[in-house]
């Protein structure tokens, strides 16, 4: 009957509730930094603000020309297009290689 | 819908050769810059293509862009991928490109995402470039929707561009790819930017073999190379595109290796404006629109003549 895969349903469930789950819960990251209120008077630290580089959906770029996965703060896009990771924009010193733009700040 | 050409169709039909530009829209909210390269070409291009997130990359939209390209008296090109949008958005966006007094539109395939600042996004490709095509001239010419339904009234009556890239591979390729999209509805060609002329020579001969010349207005890409710096990046880091090492090397030993650029580019020009079935010219020059009018002017491509019946500047 509907009435018994109904008790059989929250049965299952409820054992299921209780086992702990072997791995983390694919929840949002919640980290104590993005959670925690800072006073004031205290200035951000920049462990903090590497944190904050996890939260974006993109974590890196594809560097043009050695072709690799590089975190973005390793890396640098133009107006242009071009997009480099640093070491490769230290080849060209910093200056696009396309619109001649400074990229070094 | 009354027959309300553009400036760039009447100019293809009074048999002008055609010179086009192109502005990168910027990485913010600021549509000055646009604003002022359209101005700066105006009386040096016919239209102006306003890029669609060129390169994968955010920026302003293509159809804003061409809103401030209009503004400052230009005709704008709006290039439209079909990585961002469903075929819902893409014809929502014909419909708003239209009724803000676009008049030409590029349809492209768009370069895939990972290469741009948003790597891990989600692309779309409900539609390709040519379906995309045959989107845009079934909307102008059957007055229906992609799904089928009517469009009471008002249709968009878009000039339907699309690209070709002579230099990409398989090269016996290129041309059928070619043939489709005229097929679909595509009116006019922007082809990759050419610097191996032997080369497009070559496809031309194929394009004129199967008569695609005459069923389609065909404009070659240029591009002023501001330095032996530039040419050696494109050479070996820019793929789709042959670099040849007698242009590296006539750079490297200018003397003044902007205006040697300028020589080059105007060569070109003047290069495959004898080619038989070349209709026009599209210039661009990435992050130095300044130089356009300098090149028009040495090549020879001015006054820009005047469109019948069209009181808009060139633009």
């Amino acid at each position: 009957m509907q009435i018994q895969g109904v008790q059989k349903l929250q049965t299952d469930e409820n054992q299921q509730a209780a086992q702990q789950p072997d791995s983390p819960s694919l929840h949002i990251i919640t980290t104590t930094a993005a959670n925690e209120e800072l006073p004031f008077d205290v200035e951000e630290e920049p462990a903090r603000e590497r944190q904050k580089s996890a939260w974006t959906v993109t974590a890196y770029y594809w560097c043009r020309v050695c072709k690799k996965k590089t975190p973005v703060k390793d890396a640098k896009s133009c107006d242009c297009g071009v997009t480099m990771c640093n070491v490769c924009w230290a080849e060209w010193d910093f200056i696009c290689p396309i619109c001649e733009s400074d990229m070094s700040g | 819908m009354s027959e309300n050409k553009s400036r760039l169709q009447t100019l293809f039909e009074q048999g002008e050769f055609v010179v086009t530009g192109e502005i990168g829209p910027p990485k913010s909210a600021n549509g000055e810059g646009i604003r002022k390269h359209a101005e700066h070409l105006k009386g040096y291009c016919d239209a102006t293509n306003l890029t669609d997130n060129q390169t994968a990359i955010v920026r302003l939209s293509s159809i804003a862009a061409g809103m401030h390209v209009l503004k400052a008296g230009g005709e704008p090109i709006i290039q439209m991928t079909c990585r961002d949008r469903n075929r819902i958005a893409i014809q929502s966006d014909l419909l708003g490109a239209y009724s803000l007094g676009m008049k030409n539109m590029l349809c492209l395939t768009g370069d895939h995402q990972s290469f741009g600042n948003h790597p891990t996004a989600a692309n779309v490709f409900d539609v390709d470039s040519i379906q995309l095509i045959r989107m845009v001239k079934r909307m102008r010419d059957e007055r229906v929707f992609a799904c089928g339904e009517e469009i009471k009234k008002d249709e968009p009556r878009f000039f339907i561009g699309a690209v070709a890239n002579p230099f990409a591979d398989p090269f016996e390729v290129r041309v059928y790819r070619m043939e489709k999209k005229i097929n679909a509805g595509a009116q006019f060609f922007q082809t990759q930017i050419i610097f191996d002329l032997e080369r497009f020579e070559r496809w031309m001969e194929l394009v004129r073999e199967r008569g695609l010349h005459e069923r389609a207005y065909i404009m070659a890409g240029v591009m002023p190379v501001k330095s032996a710096k530039v040419a050696a990046y494109m050479q070996k880091s820019v793929s789709g595109m042959i670099v040849p090492d007698e242009m590296v090397t006539r750079l490297k030993q200018a003397e003044d290796q902007q205006a040697e650029a300028v020589e080059i580019c105007v060569e070109q020009i003047k290069h495959v404006m004898n080619i038989k079935g070349v209709r026009g010219v599209h210039i661009m020059a990435v992050g130095w629109e300044e130089i356009v009018p300098v090149i028009v002017e040495k090549a020879g491509l001015l006054p820009r003549p005047q469109a019948a019946g069209i009181t808009q500047a060139a633009g």
